[in-house]
């Protein structure tokens, strides 16, 4: 039940926002709605920015989720084919950065060159690639361990081919496993760094720039806070029902 | 040996993480002086500035000037106020330290608790809650839970300063750390409960607390205090949008002022003692994990 309200959610917002972001709509249509949410600092009609700032960070989350598996891909890739004792030593560095939170590689970033669109992708895919690329590594060292792949070998199956039969089949299941995580993951972490000023640019509108500019006018107007955040809040819960029931049986055991 | 093998790769890696936050002046974009002068508005002649910085030297010197001053702990002074930035980051990471040691006592209390509720009794009413409670908490923006608690406990019912106070800050972090311990628990202490040694201690009539406690909750206990560790290093290097939110001058608050500022300096001294947090939290947390997992099964 909750699965299939998860999913209704997700297909019912991300409808709104395309729709809201696409079209011109109406002055009188704002009007006769703009009551009903109100307007933020900048008087503009809530009704219409939530879900055109919600489309910009769908959009760029999308994009960041994207990059990042074709990164993690990549980086897996070239680690897997890599000679042993490259392979370790790429492993453990791959490690070690592992070890630093992805928010202390964007707020560097942020430093070096200012909140922009760019930084806070560079800064989602530094942070997000190493973990995949590591879960990719290690599956393929299990398939690659496998009997099937010795005899595979033994007739004289090359690496491409070992890759192109059974390992992209493998790393395809867990992108699927891993999606919807990632992308609530991308969620926020864009509302988290645009909030703090280190992300989006401040000219545009985002979920993190909205909820940024109701911290300043919390106290007069608290419904742009609770009105920004509650939309962020469904998404990415119904992206976290979605992951659970991926990863969890019914009886609440691992799959 | 693996003692010195460890002591090597941990100066190794502080070095490299010293390293490369030094090496934020060096490449923004332009001539680093005139950017670093134009952004934050240093009264500081670009001559001095450079000397300050190390960039008059380059290569090996650099690298050689960079090891001596993290012997040294020398991280210069802020562009702007002129300060230490020792100090600076000392005086805050106290007020830091004070909300993260706090949060991370009563989140792992408070997750324990539900976390081992929950897993004495598969899908019930305390699995249910708790399921609910750790999925809300991970899908609610950090900055939208701290408001919510500030609408809630500063504004609507007024018990609370809305800044500069330490009980609100401490109880959305530990609200947060409760929610992904106690999942954790749950987890592995339900993953304990159906192995041979809890299932034989059952049978030979211990009570439902001594099975949960000795046979359940001690042979995973190693990971467990594996994920606190690491976790109190992330805490330990950041809290950037909570001290945000709840105007707390701590160590998180100092480093997002100062990347707005440009005060590079500053940011860099910050960025290395986060980093080295969570580096120290991860090893800690990963000794933890190798060292006593084996021991508690035993």
């Amino acid at each position: 039940m909750i699965l299939k309200l998860s999913k209704a959610w997700l297909i019912f917002w991300i409808a709104v926002c395309s729709l809201f972001s696409v079209l011109q709509l109406s002055l009188r249509f704002q009007l006769e709605y703009a009551l009903k949410l109100g307007f933020d600092s900048y008087g503009r009609n809530l009704f219409v920015l939530i879900p055109q700032a919600a489309f910009k960070s769908l959009v760029f989350s999308f994009a960041a989720v994207s990059l990042t598996i074709t990164g993690a891909l990549l980086l897996a890739s070239v680690i897997s084919l890599s000679p042993k004792s490259l392979k370790q030593l790429l492993i453990i560095g791959l490690n070690t950065l592992l070890a630093f939170p992805s928010i202390l590689i964007a707020l560097g970033l942020a430093a070096l060159y200012g909140p922009s669109w760019w930084t806070l992708m560079g800064a989602l895919v530094l942070g997000l690639s190493p973990e995949l690329a590591l879960l990719f590594i290690y599956r393929a060292q299990e398939v690659l361990a496998e009997d099937f792949i010795s005899a595979a070998r033994a007739v004289g199956a090359s690496s491409f081919h070992l890759f192109k039969a059974h390992l992209f089949k493998e790393w395809a299941i867990l992108i699927r496993l891993k999606l919807p995580s990632l992308f609530s993951t991308a969620l926020l972490a864009e509302a988290s760094l645009s909030f703090l000023g280190l992300g989006a640019p401040l000219e545009s509108e985002s979920w993190g720039l909205l909820l940024a500019q109701s911290y300043t006018v919390l106290i007069e107007a608290p419904h742009i806070a609770l009105e920004s955040g509650i939309p962020l809040m469904l998404t990415v819960f119904a992206l976290q029902v979605m992951s659970d029931t991926i990863y969890f049986s019914p009886n609440g055991s691992r799959r | 040996m693996t003692l010195l093998k460890e002591g090597l790769s941990f100066f190794i890696v502080i070095l490299i993480v010293f390293i490369a936050c030094s090496e934020i002046t060096r490449h923004l974009p332009g001539d680093p002086i005139e950017t670093i002068l134009q952004d934050s508005a240093s009264k500081v002649s670009s001559e001095e500035l450079k000397k300050e910085l190390g960039l008059d030297k380059n290569g090996f010197e650099f690298i050689r000037y960079k090891i001596d001053s993290l012997i040294r702990f020398d991280f210069g002074k802020s562009l702007i106020s002129r300060k230490n930035v020792l100090d600076l980051i000392q005086t805050r990471l106290k007020n830091t330290a004070h909300i993260v040691f706090l949060s991370f006592i009563l989140g792992t209390l408070f997750g324990l608790l539900i976390g081992i509720r929950s897993a004495s009794k598969p899908l019930g009413t305390c699995w249910k809650l708790s399921s609910i409670y750790s999925a809300l908490i991970a899908s609610l923006p950090t900055p939208w839970f701290a408001f919510l608690i500030l609408l809630t406990f500063s504004i609507w019912v007024p018990l609370f300063p809305l800044s500069q106070d330490w009980v609100l800050p401490t109880l959305c972090l530990s609200l947060i750390q409760a929610a992904f311990f106690s999942r954790l628990v749950r987890d592995r202490v339900r993953d304990s409960l159906t192995k041979g040694a809890a299932q034989a201690a059952r049978a030979r009539g211990l009570s439902e607390k001594t099975v949960l406690l000795k046979y359940a909750l001690i042979p995973v206990s190693g990971i467990l205090l594996g994920y606190l560790g690491n976790t109190l290093g992330v805490l330990l290097g950041g809290t950037f949008i909570t001290e945000t939110i709840f105007q707390w001058p701590g160590m998180g608050l100092l480093l997002v002022e100062s990347i707005k500022q440009r005060d590079y300096t500053v940011v860099e001294g910050t960025l290395f003692f986060a980093a080295s947090f969570a580096w120290i939290g991860n090893r800690l947390g990963l000794y933890l994990q190798k060292n006593l997992t084996g021991r508690m099964t035993e």
